[in-house]
């Protein structure tokens, strides 16, 4: 009999993230890419860069999906199991860390904390609409001062004396930064006050009220910044682990979900096979007249058929088995 | 040993303090009052509560919190009512609630609530389970609430009498100091502001708006200041609906401002909120649209823990540019 | 003289239902939409909260339609609800519509407040008249809850998704059309069997979620996103603190007679909270210590900046009775991503908690 193997995939809005896993929860293979608003070309991507991966003895034996496309990319992928980032990133940190109590975790567009006892979820807190404590806020402001985003972390851990930035949302620390640029501060010394105030931001709101204990891992692609895993240690005044994996925990435990799906229900995957990547999926949105809301639903179809549409407010266009093939009364905008 | 009690700087210190100050000391307490606000006491304060609480209360429970290890017992009263059926503000009314649950370690807080409504046997009722914590002689008790009260009508009359602010008759009732009494001259702006005076006087959260306004030659009133309480009120519906004169208790501290500085044609008028107040979401902008009918200069102010001294200054001096070469170009016209 | 009133929730087939049989020449705004909002954002103050402005979206669409004159409630204190109508007034007026605002202080005046503004709009109809109309309103509100109860309970359990969903809505319109006592019951009946008749999962255990917060979000399902039905499709059986109809027959029939309808509620929050602060933070925060134990967790509705709900979740967390709760804020935002995402983790954490371990 051949062995198993499981695929976990996190599509996020900034990065699509894709890890393979062996039966016995050993990490194969992971992939980490930009999404590019293009979600559907990456997914293919990764599909066919991690196909050549899997051990000729092993099989496809599951695929779990998470991430903000999490239902887009388990309609194209075949997914058993799709699942929201905060359980995914809660299994796969509990997997490797048994006992910790605290997740941080900062992606591109949010921010999460996930509060841990006896490795049951407990609380869990997420940001709002601003971005002020993710990722795309260093990499804006990296932008403004004209360095990389992969320089930043270095050149900020030089600071000596860091500037107070104001980081309750991007256009105040903007301005706040422009500011203090003007003051004369050295350039470390900015960024690695725009590390504080990422991290001061996140824990007075994503944080906020949250009971932050040791151990604390820290993942997502921000953990690679050096200079926010020094600002938060400093910040909670105590330790930080970052897994080895970091940027790829959602992913991760997408696939021991799927995994562990498998082992319950012992049902065969529904995984669509890696040809996927050859398919040509047509995407197109059209606009619902059933009420003045007026929805712009956004349907995948595979040739003539309508694998999944959503974007509605409403019920009506969600379940396939539902509806008639082609919207009525709707006006196809391409 | 007489017992310490601390007034938290803050909201309706403003409006009432000579008059706790007057009751406590009477029955025997030492009063501290909480230092002045400063940044780091904001953003203490800010840290305990949801990030879209109101700007005054996060500075308030920084005052509780500085308070702490101060005195042996805080002062928080509960004003809900301050004329029939007119309340105040929600926010205000679960004060010591708050300060209980979100202020770790909190000095024990006496209570007590002004509710007009309920009639005079309620606040008695009150008055005397607040004095009843010093002493045991109702006499007592009710000879320090006859002298509290004659203090705050004092205090009330000092302010609209001789055009002093809450703060200035408060230094001249409470500590004694001689307070300039300042000629209006009639060559110079008299601008008016609208604004709730724990907004408007707290120079850290108003970024010293009186004193920059006064230091550009300003002849400035403030709410406290109009002769009598402003009929905020001069619609219609009062009697139809059954509502009273105002809605809420610091209604005449914006509407009813606006509506007097319009009445005596002031040169402009700013109004000044905080962030996320409710009640200023409303008001201010129908003092806006009081002022705009009259042909008044507005400008409106939001203030909140980040806002930046700079950007406040710039557009004091842009606004009183705008008035005074409006004003000399009508002189010259005439 | 054209009537019109601002929606919450479905209220507008009960309040259809009372002036029909009044012959009153009225026009129902359009229900809540993205235009509706748009227009509200557009013409709201800064900083407002969300009933304000779905409410002046709903008014200025209506006028656009030919009314002019508004039925509205106020009330005295506190929350912002009651200083809605000033402001409105003034914008409307502000763009040039000449409109009339017939206010009810509904914590003043009650039923008879209310009776009477429905006698003004009437153009003083004869008193028995109103009654009957006003009694049939309340009878189709009471159905209206009772259909909504039944579709939250039974969504949870249903084989084929999406089967109660379009059935609760073919109720809604049915008991908008039904004309008198007799076909209402009828359509209660039909459309009660119908979905208790849905093929369901064999002995499924769902968790139970309470909703709660402020009345406006708890009950208009476009400002809260649909936020029972996305619960009902991840299989949880909800139930909430406020429905229209009790909301309404408490307040205009037992608080005249000094009856407080909610006073296990009230006593209930007394150690966290000690008196009322307006809206339905007292409510929010005794619902939590009440719920502890009867319900799985709890969903806090709270348009955003919104004064009591913004109180009641900052006082929450240091009750002693631990009951999970999700704070969602209710704003402009129109995409449900977020909120389904932080539904999914809020019913993931509660069943792991529950199963004491993380695996399911």
């Amino acid at each position: 009999m051949q062995k198993k193997v499981f695929l976990g995939i996190d599509v996020g809005s900034v990065t699509t993230k894709c890890a393979l896993m062996s039966e016995d929860i050993e990490l194969i293979a992971h992939r980490y890419i930009p999404t590019s608003g293009k979600p559907i070309i990456q997914i293919q991507k990764l599909m066919r860069e991690i196909s050549s991966e899997i051990p000729s003895d092993c099989e496809i034996g599951g695929a779990g999906t998470t991430g903000s496309a999490r239902y887009l990319a388990g309609e194209i992928i075949g997914a058993d199991v799709i699942k929201n980032e905060i359980t995914a990133h809660a299994v796969a940190a509990t997997h490797f860390y048994p006992d910790v109590r605290t997740i941080l975790e900062i992606g591109g567009q949010d921010s999460k904390i996930i509060i841990i006892r006896d490795a049951v979820v407990t609380d869990f807190g997420m940001n709002t609409v601003c971005a002020a404590g993710t990722g795309s806020f260093l990499d804006h402001q990296a932008l403004r001062l004209g360095i990389s985003i992969n320089e930043f972390a270095s050149e900020a851990m030089k600071s000596k004396n860091p500037v107070r930035i104001a980081g309750r949302c991007t256009v105040f620390a903007e301005s706040d930064m422009i500011h203090k640029q003007q003051m004369g501060h050295s350039t470390p010394d900015i960024l690695y006050g725009l590390c504080q105030a990422l991290v001061r931001n996140y824990i007075n709101n994503v944080g906020l009220g949250k009971s932050i204990e040791k151990p604390i891992i820290f993942q997502g692609g921000v953990a690679f910044n050096q200079a926010i895993v020094r600002a938060f240690e400093e910040e909670l005044a105590t330790e930080i682990m970052v897994p080895e994996h970091h940027e790829v925990m959602g992913a991760i435990g997408a696939a021991i979900i799927a995994m562990e799906n498998y082992n319950a229900t012992g049902k065969k995957t529904h995984f669509n096979g890696f040809s996927i990547s050859d398919i040509s999926y047509e995407t197109s949105t059209f606009t619902c007249n059933g009420c003045p809301n007026q929805c712009e639903i956004a349907q995948l179809k595979l040739g003539e058929k309508v694998l999944a549409r959503w974007g509605g407010r409403c019920e009506k266009w969600e379940y396939i088995s539902n509806i008639s093939e082609s919207p009525e009364g709707a006006v196809v905008t391409g | 040993m007489s017992c310490k009690v601390g007034i938290p700087r803050a909201l309706l210190y403003y409006k009432y303090f000579p008059m706790w100050k007057a009751f406590l000391e009477k029955l025997g307490a030492e009063i501290i009052v909480s230092e002045d606000t400063n940044q780091k006491l904001i953003l203490q304060g800010a840290s305990l509560v949801v990030s879209d609480t109101c700007l005054p209360v996060k500075v308030f429970i920084g005052h509780v919190l500085s308070l702490s290890d101060k005195c042996d017992k805080i002062l928080i009263p509960v004003v809900r009512s301050t004329s029939e059926k007119v309340y105040n503000c929600s926010r205000f009314l679960a004060l010591p609630d708050l300060a209980k649950a979100v202020v770790p370690g909190v000095t024990p807080i006496l209570e007590i609530e002004f509710d007009y409504s309920r009639g005079k046997r309620y606040l008695y009722r009150q008055i005397y389970s607040l004095g009843k914590h010093f002493t045991i002689n109702p006499f007592k008790i009710k000879a320090a609430a006859e002298y509290a009260w004659e203090t705050h009508q004092r205090y009330h009359k000092i302010t609209t009498e001789q055009h002093l602010t809450r703060v200035e008759a408060i230094d001249l009732l409470c500590k004694g100091k001689s307070i300039e009494i300042k000629e209006m001259g009639n060559d110079g702006l008299t601008i008016g502001i609208a604004g709730h005076p724990y907004v408007l006087h707290d120079e850290q959260v108003s970024h010293n708006l009186i004193k920059r306004l006064k230091a550009a030659g300003v002849n400035i009133l403030t709410p406290e200041m109009a002769p009598e309480t402003p009929d905020s009120n001069g619609n219609g519906h009062t009697r139809f609906a059954g509502l009273a004169k105002n809605y809420w208790e610091s209604e005449e501290d914006v509407v009813g401002a606006g509506d007097w500085y319009t009445r005596i044609k002031v040169d402009g008028i700013i109004g000044i909120m905080a962030f996320a107040c409710g009640p200023d979401s409303m008001m201010m902008s129908l003092v806006q649209r009081q002022a705009h009918s009259a042909n008044i200069p507005f400008m409106s102010l939001t203030v909140e823990e980040h806002t930046a001294e700079a950007g406040v200054v710039t557009r004091i001096e842009a606004f009183l540019d705008m008035i005074y070469r409006a004003k000399r170009r009508n002189q010259q016209c005439v | 003289m054209r009537i019109t009133f601002p929606h919450i929730g479905n209220a507008y087939i009960a309040i259809k239902a009372m002036l029909d049989p009044l012959g009153v020449d009225y026009v129902v705004p359009p229900k809540c939409n993205k235009r509706t909002l748009s227009l509200a954002t557009k013409y709201s103050p800064e900083g407002v909260c969300i009933p304000f402005k779905l409410n002046l979206g709903n008014m200025i669409e209506a006028v656009e339609l030919g009314a002019d004159h508004i039925m509205n409630v106020t009330g005295h204190g506190t929350c912002r609800m009651g200083y809605y109508f000033k402001v409105q007034e003034q914008i409307l007026r502000d763009m040039g519509y000449d409109v009339t605002m017939m206010l009810t202080g509904l914590s003043e005046h009650k039923l008879k407040g209310f009776l009477n503004l429905l006698r003004s709009v009437s153009n003083n109809a004869p008193w028995s008249k109103i009654i009957s109309s006003f009694a049939f309103g309340i009878a189709k509100m009471t159905a209206l809850d009772d259909m909504e109860i039944l579709a939250n309970n039974m969504r949870a359990f249903e084989i084929h998704k999406g089967t109660i969903t379009p059935l609760y809505r073919k109720s809604l319109q049915a008991i908008d059309d039904a004309s008198d006592y007799h076909s209402l019951k009828a359509v209660v009946r039909e459309y009660g069997e119908e979905m208790s008749g849905v093929e369901v999962i064999p002995d499924y255990k769902p968790l139970k979620i309470l909703v709660v917060g402020e009345i406006y979000v708890v009950l208009d399902p476009f400002a809260n996103m649909d936020v029972e039905m996305e619960l009902g499709k991840l299989g949880v059986v909800t139930n909430r603190s406020l429905y229209l109809s009790r909301w309404v027959k408490k307040g205009l029939f037992f608080n005249p007679l000094g009856i407080d309808q909610w006073r296990d509620v009230h006593k209930a929050a007394m150690p966290y909270l000690k008196r009322d602060i307006g809206g339905d933070g007292w409510e929010t925060v005794g619902e939590k210590v009440i719920s502890t134990g009867h319900y799985d967790g709890m969903v806090h509705l709270a348009p955003f900046t919104c004064m009591p709900e913004g109180t009641a979740q900052c006082i929450m967390p240091s009750t002693k009775e631990d009951l999970p709760v999700l704070a969602i804020y209710c704003d402009e935002q129109t995409s449900k991503a977020g909120m389904i995402t932080r539904l999914e983790a809020f019913t993931d954490m509660i069943a792991m908690k529950k199963a004491g371990c993380l695996s399911q």
